[in-house]
């Protein structure tokens, strides 16, 4: 229970300092509608200039744009924030004052803080999964398991950020990486059939973006059963298990290590 | 002709106030409201060339806010400010080419990089002649023995050397005009000293005019004769500092040390205390009365021992700030 | 004159190559390219389209060079500045502190430079047929196009840092400038499989050719209405830096009301 009053305490604070940037809030939801529109408008254009998108439908391959873009919300509003301020308090070696919380420092370091700015990426996914259920007759049930693969698929996006920049964030400052990672979301915005066999054999067992985008949908749509759900748990188990494993790793590296 | 001229400078900012609290964000979110906040006002001083000139005053006064009118990064609401015969806020080049701000709490050295690479760059920008340039690198270098720290990344020096880096940075083209803001701020003992010789030094080598905000006093004393007090944005006091002190703090010190411990409530019919530590008082006297306030101290309380010595010039000027007026 | 330019690059990228890692990951962020090949040439290989996969991979390929060229970052260089005063220390040079944030990309290009043929090369061991050269001419040219190109960029770059001095985060502007260049420069597809009104349409936008072109030209493939186009480039990158120069006074005064 104390975690909920954890999270619910901090993510309010980082959120009231980023509302008083209004006018740029504003500017930010006029960005994110532009670019959600021009990546429709780009699906449209390419099965209109013959890309097959390995037999999906426009509007079910919508879908996967909508969940790529919630994703990416995520992404700005949890994943950048926490892990840049991660890998902030390593160059300046304050991590002291998360070690010594008397809460779990990997929660604390993951959820501390929630950027406003994932919002509008968040609102411009939903909107565009619950157009594409609309027009494919989806019902109510099917859209809310939709949003629950999402934010497992989310999660396990994130663990895998968190993963990727403990192996880096002694030696570089990781903006850039997880930039770098965000990129495979935006792979993932077009359903893996759409990339040759090479392309999709990596988004299968290399970078999960398969999992991510593509799977929620197919589960929702019929086109695999429900067993898929059980690869994406698998995903989330191994970078959970991993991430933690490593993690006490560092730790004991980090404490050893002296100043 | 003075170097430095402020004509009832103002400044004058809006500013958006925020409630605390849920319903707070929601407001500043959509009806935002505003506050006026007058930073300086009427603020009138003239410094000749060569002076050293202290300018005091609690944090928020306006200090930084003067210094940066007088620099051209701000503009003022009302009044006039002239360095040099130009307008700063006009900001040509010949007069950017004489001036320098230093601020305490910020760097312009690249942080990554040697000092010598940001050196390097001012060279090119001020358009220093390369043999001049070597020479006034070594010549500082020598100065505040930062021989062997030129060549390391700024990131790796001490705050003590990098500040005498910035130093060395602001004032390699060697500019008429100094305003050095709290440039000793969170600096060791040793570092304040050396920081204040070189300016001393630099100023009367190269007829420099210095405007030095500080609030260690220590720095005003060592290096300034004239002081101007702002405080809440207004000038309080412009003059020398023992006219600061004798207008303002016509006090004297009075170290006891006592066989017994004296309760504070005793020392008060005595004078201001100032500091009770066990058997240590420190008490302040008006001069007016110094003879006779010692008197009765020796007859009525169990001394040991009995110092009279000026205040330190903390406590005096903190006096004025809690006065807040001029007389 | 040179002095201060050879000063400011060298230091500028001594600056750059400590930040060699963040630039190695930047430059791999922008893979998108190779993304949009791979569906394109899959679905070539399945003969939906008009032409072979090697065109497509070619394409795109020059595409990344193209843009590589042109990255720029100095929206978010002068907001942060901006916001936390350092900017306060340029204006008290006698320069315009414009000069310091096109050094600082200049040298950085220094540093991708050799990033990028390296990527180059594992491309061309994965894809043998793609690269080609097409000859001193067009590979000048569209060395020309992408320096424009990385100046019209820039230009509107700087343009929207400054409004950092009005709204208090201008960068989004910049994502949107980038949506546009992503759907209108030929980055998602080659433009010639844009209907033709709506090429026609774009050809007096920049977009077009700040990747299309050089890209093209890289490729050695028959541009039309070459001379035009560079004219048109021209004409956008001088509207942009004067737009940037009339908002760098406005800021400036802007600036000296606010503070730091």
């Amino acid at each position: 229970m104390r975690y909920l009053a954890v999270l619910l305490r901090s993510l309010g604070a980082t959120l009231a300092a980023d509302m008083s940037y209004r006018e740029d809030f504003l500017v930010a939801l006029f960005t994110t509608a532009l670019e959600t529109l021009g990546r429709v408008v780009a699906l449209f254009a390419m099965v209109h200039a013959g890309v097959g998108l390995g037999g999906w439908r426009l509007e079910e391959a919508l879908l996967v744009v909508g969940a790529a873009v919630f994703l990416l919300g995520l992404h700005v509003g949890l994943v950048v924030p926490n892990l840049t301020a991660f890998s902030r308090r390593v160059l300046l070696g304050s991590l002291d004052f998360v070690l010594l919380r008397p809460t779990d420092a990997q929660f604390l370091l993951m959820f501390e803080r929630v950027s406003l700015w994932g919002l509008p990426d968040l609102l411009a996914g939903a909107g565009l999964v619950l157009w594409a259920a609309a027009v494919l007759g989806l019902g109510g049930g099917r859209v809310l398991a939709f949003f629950l693969l999402l934010l497992l698929a989310g999660w396990l996006f994130y663990l895998l950020a968190f993963l990727v920049s403990l192996l880096a964030i002694w030696v570089v400052y990781v903006h850039n990486l997880i930039n770098f990672l965000a990129n495979f979301l935006r792979a993932g915005q077009y359903p893996a059939a759409a990339y040759g066999p090479g392309l999709r054999l990596f988004f299968t067992l290399v970078v999960p973006v398969y999992w991510m985008t593509t799977v929620p949908a197919e589960v929702v749509l019929g086109r695999v059963g429900w067993g898929a759900v059980l690869g994406l748990f698998a995903w989330v188990l191994a970078a959970f298990g991993l991430g933690r494993w490593l993690f006490r790793l560092a730790l004991r590296h980090y404490a050893s290590a002296s100043s | 002709m003075s170097v430095v001229v402020a004509d009832r400078l103002t400044k004058v900012y809006r500013v958006a106030e925020k409630a605390p609290g849920f319903a707070g964000t929601l407001r500043h979110f959509f009806a935002r409201r505003y506050k006026e906040i007058v930073a300086v006002k009427d603020v009138s001083f003239e410094l000749e060339e060569g002076e050293i000139v202290g300018f005091l005053g609690p944090n928020g006064a306006g200090k930084t806010t003067t210094l940066k009118m007088l620099t051209g990064l701000l503009y003022p609401t009302a009044g006039r400010a002239e360095v040099l015969g130009f307008r700063p806020q006009d900001r040509k080049p010949a007069f950017l080419k004489q001036i320098t701000l230093v601020m305490g709490n910020k760097a312009q050295l690249l942080w990554d990089l040697p000092v010598l690479d940001t050196l390097r760059i001012n060279a090119a920008i001020y358009e220093i002649p390369e043999a001049e340039y070597r020479e006034r690198v070594r010549r500082f270098a020598e100065l505040l023995e930062l021989e062997d720290v030129l060549t390391q990344p700024v990131r790796k020096l001490s705050l003590g050397q990098r500040m005498k880096a910035e130093l060395m940075a602001a004032l390699l083209h060697h500019p008429r005009v100094l305003f050095l803001d709290e440039p000793t701020l969170g600096l060791d003992v040793n570092a304040q000293s050396a920081v204040r010789d070189f300016v001393r030094t630099y100023a009367r080598e190269n007829g420099a005019t210095v405007l030095l905000t500080s609030h260690y006093m220590a720095d005003i004393e060592a290096l300034a004769e004239r002081v101007i007090v702002i405080h809440e944005g207004r000038l309080l006091f412009d003059g020398g500092l023992k006219a600061l002190l004798a207008r303002f703090a016509p006090y004297k010190e009075v170290r006891l040390e006592l066989s017994t411990p004296a309760d504070p409530g005793t020392l008060a019919g005595f004078g201001e205390v100032v500091e009770a530590r066990g058997p240590v008082a420190r008490l302040l006297v008006e001069k007016t009365r110094l003879t006779e306030a010692v008197a009765r101290i020796l007859a009525e309380l169990p001394v040991r021992d009995l110092a009279v010595e000026e205040p330190p010039l903390e406590d005096a000027i903190g006096r004025v700030f809690r006065e807040g007026r001029v007389a | 004159m040179l002095r201060k330019a050879a000063a400011f690059l060298s230091v500028y990228y001594a600056h750059m190559t400590v930040y060699r890692g963040e630039i190695l990951f930047w430059l791999l962020s922008g893979l998108a390219p190779f993304f949009f090949m791979a569906i394109w040439v899959e679905a070539a290989r399945h003969g939906l389209t008009d032409r072979e996969p090697l065109a497509f991979a070619r394409y795109f390929l020059f595409i990344f060079v193209a843009r590589q060229l042109q990255v720029v970052w100095v929206t978010w260089t002068l907001s942060e500045e901006i916001k936390n005063g350092l900017f306060a220390f340029k204006l008290l040079q006698p320069l315009d502190p414009f000069w310091h944030y096109l050094a600082q990309h200049l040298a950085e290009r220094g540093v991708r430079l050799p990033m990028i043929l390296v990527l180059l090369a594992v491309f061309l061991w994965l894809y043998p047929g793609a690269l080609v050269f097409s000859g001193w001419g067009p590979l000048f040219l569209g060395l020309l196009a992408s320096l424009l190109g990385f100046l019209l960029n820039f230009f509107v770059a700087y343009a929207l840092g400054l409004l950092a001095l009005w709204l208090e985060e201008a960068t989004d502007l910049y994502e949107a400038w980038y949506v546009f260049f992503m759907l209108f420069s030929g980055y998602l597809a080659p433009l010639d499989l844009y209907p033709a009104p709506v090429r026609e349409a774009l050809f007096w936008t920049p977009f077009p050719h700040l990747a299309y072109l050089p890209a093209s030209l890289f490729a050695g493939a028959q541009v039309e209405r070459a001379g035009l186009a560079f004219l048109a480039l021209i004409l956008w990158t001088l509207l942009f830096y004067l737009v940037s120069h009339w908002l760098w006074k406005r800021g400036l005064k802007r600036f000296s009301a606010m503070g730091a």
